[in-house]
């Protein structure tokens, strides 16, 4: 079982049954998995719900185009990846133009759990790196995706998956020589 | 710490832990049944498209009434946009005028081969000066 999930993606009992996407046995089996993901991305609690919410929503619009059902948890990351990005994006144009919340202002997810200073240090560095490294990063070693899943999540080609980890890890480890 | 890392080096594992610990410590609220949090994602997503075509109506509506407003404070002048009672090219000089005509056999004999026996070659010049604009020029004499 991957690290990360509330229930084994392998059950297939509890994905759609028969060709039609069942949606409340898919929040039932992954909504918490969504939202640590999402959490992941966006380093907020609040955020992190609505994002997995709007994620939702749009498989429930859009759910009789769906050709293969199967796919409905990638679209569903998909979307929280997609959702995610623009949060982040909002949030920055407002930090940027409007001035209303600076990035010490608001109090990471990290805040309220206890970690380790070597967590919470790797985590600092992560939300560091560019947003495609970070997410690379967060769908690999948190969600445990292959090379090829992150691709189809990200819509980017596998080669660029690669590059994005080597490139994250990299500028992780020289973060932390730095930081020594 | 892992003692076998060296110094200033993230490993895979570190950092699956780092971001394991964070996402196991975060508090996702109970679980609710679908049906309830989805009639509140379905009311939110309602409320959206209601606030979209609230304020579409409005901006169409402003727009709406600005346009009539110009329009109505308009001059009740008529307003004439094409009259063809006028002369088309009134007050403008012509760019040049044709001043001589060759005849079909020069061309041939200055070896032009673009010159066509049947078309007779033409000069112009300008009304002004006199410049040869284009054409080909008659010959001397």
């Amino acid at each position: 079982m991957e690290p990360g999930w509330d229930v084994d993606p392998a059950r297939t009992d509890l994905l759609p049954v028969g060709r039609a996407v069942d949606i409340p046995a898919l929040y039932q089996a992954h909504w918490r998995y969504l939202v640590r993901l999402a959490v992941l991305l966006v380093d907020d609690l609040a955020s992190a719900e609505d994002v997995v919410q709007d994620a939702f929503l749009a498989l429930h619009r859009k759910v009789d185009g769906l050709r293969d059902p199967d796919a409905a948890l990638g679209y569903l990351r998909t979307s929280v990846v997609n959702l995610a990005r623009s949060v982040i994006r909002r949030r920055q144009v407002a930090r940027k133009h409007l001035k209303v919340a600076e990035p010490e202002a608001t109090a990471g997810a990290d805040h309220d759990v206890l970690l380790r200073d070597e967590h919470r240090a790797a985590l600092a560095a992560v939300r560091a790196l560019p947003r495609r490294q970070s997410e690379v990063l967060v769908l690999r070693y948190w969600a445990g995706l292959s090379e090829r899943e992150i691709a189809q999540t990200m819509n980017v080609s596998v080669g660029s998956v690669k590059v994005h980890i080597s490139r994250g890890m990299a500028a992780l480890t020289r973060k932390f020589e730095d930081r020594r | 710490m892992n003692p076998h890392r060296p110094q200033g080096q993230i490993t895979d594992e570190s950092l699956r832990s780092a971001l394991g610990a964070l996402a196991d410590g975060v508090q996702v609220p109970p679980d609710e049944s679908y049906v309830a949090i989805s009639a509140g994602w379905k009311r939110r997503y309602r409320r959206r498209r209601l606030t979209v075509a609230i304020l579409a109506t409005v901006v169409f509506g402003v727009v709406d009434v600005v346009g009539l407003w110009a329009l109505n404070s308009a001059e009740p002048v008529p307003q004439v946009i094409f009259s063809d009672t006028g002369q088309p090219y009134a007050g403008l000089q012509p760019l040049f005028v044709l001043d001589d005509l060759d005849d079909a056999g020069r061309g041939a004999q200055r070896g032009d081969r673009s010159a066509d026996p049947a078309r007779p070659a033409i000069r112009a010049r300008t009304a002004e000066d006199g410049h040869v604009l284009a054409g080909v020029p008659a010959q001397a004499g």
